[in-house]
């Protein structure tokens, strides 16, 4: 079957979930009545969706319980800070300043020679990206101790 | 991919603009209670949604344990940002919010770690770590078939944390994409966008095991 200048693959998934605004439907519906190809590609469409249900967890009533209790707890020892926290912070900061002085930008002066590749620089770009995940997560805690006390 | 001006993590705590559904009078009263110190009512909260929320985080991930401790942090958040939340929608979708985002998050941080580990070169590499779904199946599974869990799973994996959570909103939690637009920060388009390739990508995933076996 041919397909046409005006079939769109995309509007035929969103017509499937009803997500097209009531002029784009009619003229969907309009060239689906012209066109075969799109008929059955929207056929194909409802077959492999209909029936597709996301697997999902059953959560026993211990296992619901247990972890409801884990929360609970965790949520009532989050609003009392402890102070070891507060060194795990600094050393992140600490971490975060070694990792500044490897960026690209100053890799040539850490190494003393540029970043050779396109990989190099990625890897670079990756490592800077790791640590200021670990540095916000802490300055996440931080900002926790600066609202409570 | 250049990461320079990207966030790296994104920031779930702030309160989330007026969505379609607002609060229900049963739930501000819980939420007055745990702002009170009663930590029962916090219980009753955390048992009320931590089924939907798990779910939801698992269909993402399809790893459970991953699923349970994100869980966890989505609800820990809300309990700490408790006193600015003033109730403009559903707690339901406060906490889809949230799980989508630290979902999102957490997959590119496994992106990056992947990366950086085995030294791919291209974001489009194949993965040397073949992170296979989780195989403690519920008893709703058995249902689903393994094979089809697999595939699905297979499927979601070479979809990024962005498309994947489109699709499980709309596909499974029937969320318009107007709201999934609102819940994860993005462009209309950029959802419809990220719709067409979920679908596609798992479409050719079954199509290509059909081919495969006949």
């Amino acid at each position: 079957m041919k397909r046409q200048a005006t079939c769109n693959e995309k509007e035929l998934v969103l017509f499937y979930y009803g997500e097209l605004d009531a002029a784009g439907r009619q003229r969907l519906q309009s060239h689906l009545a012209d066109c075969p190809a799109c008929r059955s590609r929207l056929d194909a469409l409802q077959r492999s969706l209909d029936h597709l249900s996301m697997p999902g967890v059953t959560l026993s009533e211990i296992e619901k319980t247990r972890l409801t209790a884990v929360i609970t707890e965790k949520a009532s020892q989050r609003a009392k800070p402890q102070r070891w926290l507060l060194g795990s912070a600094a050393a992140a900061v600490a971490t975060l300043a070694i990792s500044l002085m490897i960026l690209p930008g100053n890799f040539a002066r850490w190494t003393g020679q540029l970043p050779q590749s396109e990989t190099e620089i990625g890897m670079l770009q990756d490592m800077e990206l790791l640590q200021n995940i670990d540095l916000l997560e802490n300055l996440d805690l931080l900002q926790d101790f600066e609202r409570i006390g | 991919m250049d990461y320079r001006n990207t966030a790296a993590v994104i920031e779930v705590d702030e309160v989330p603009e007026q969505l379609s559904e607002p609060m229900t009078d049963s739930e501000s009263l819980l939420l007055e209670r745990i702002r009170q110190g009663d930590e029962g009512a916090f219980t009753q909260l955390v048992s009320g949604h931590l089924s939907s929320v798990v779910n939801l985080a698992y269909r993402m991930l399809g790893d459970r344990q991953e699923a349970e401790d994100l869980a966890q942090e989505a609800f820990l958040r809300l309990h700490r940002s408790l006193p600015s939340f003033r109730g403009d929608c559903r707690i339901k979708t406060w906490l889809y919010k949230v799980v989508s985002r630290l979902v999102i998050d957490h997959i590119r941080r496994e992106q990056v770690r992947r990366r950086i580990f085995f030294f791919r070169k291209h974001e489009d590499d194949p993965d040397p770590v073949a992170n296979f779904a989780d195989p403690s199946a519920s008893p709703s599974d058995q249902l689903l078939g393994q094979e089809t869990r697999q595939k699905l799973f297979k499927a979601m994996e070479k979809l990024s944390g962005r498309q994947r959570a489109v699709f499980v909103l709309r596909h499974q939690e029937g969320l318009p994409l107007k709201e999934i637009a609102q819940v994860l920060h993005l462009k209309e388009g950029t959802v419809k966008a990220h719709l067409h390739r979920a679908v596609q990508c798992i479409r050719q995933e079954f199509t290509d095991q059909e081919e495969v076996t006949s």
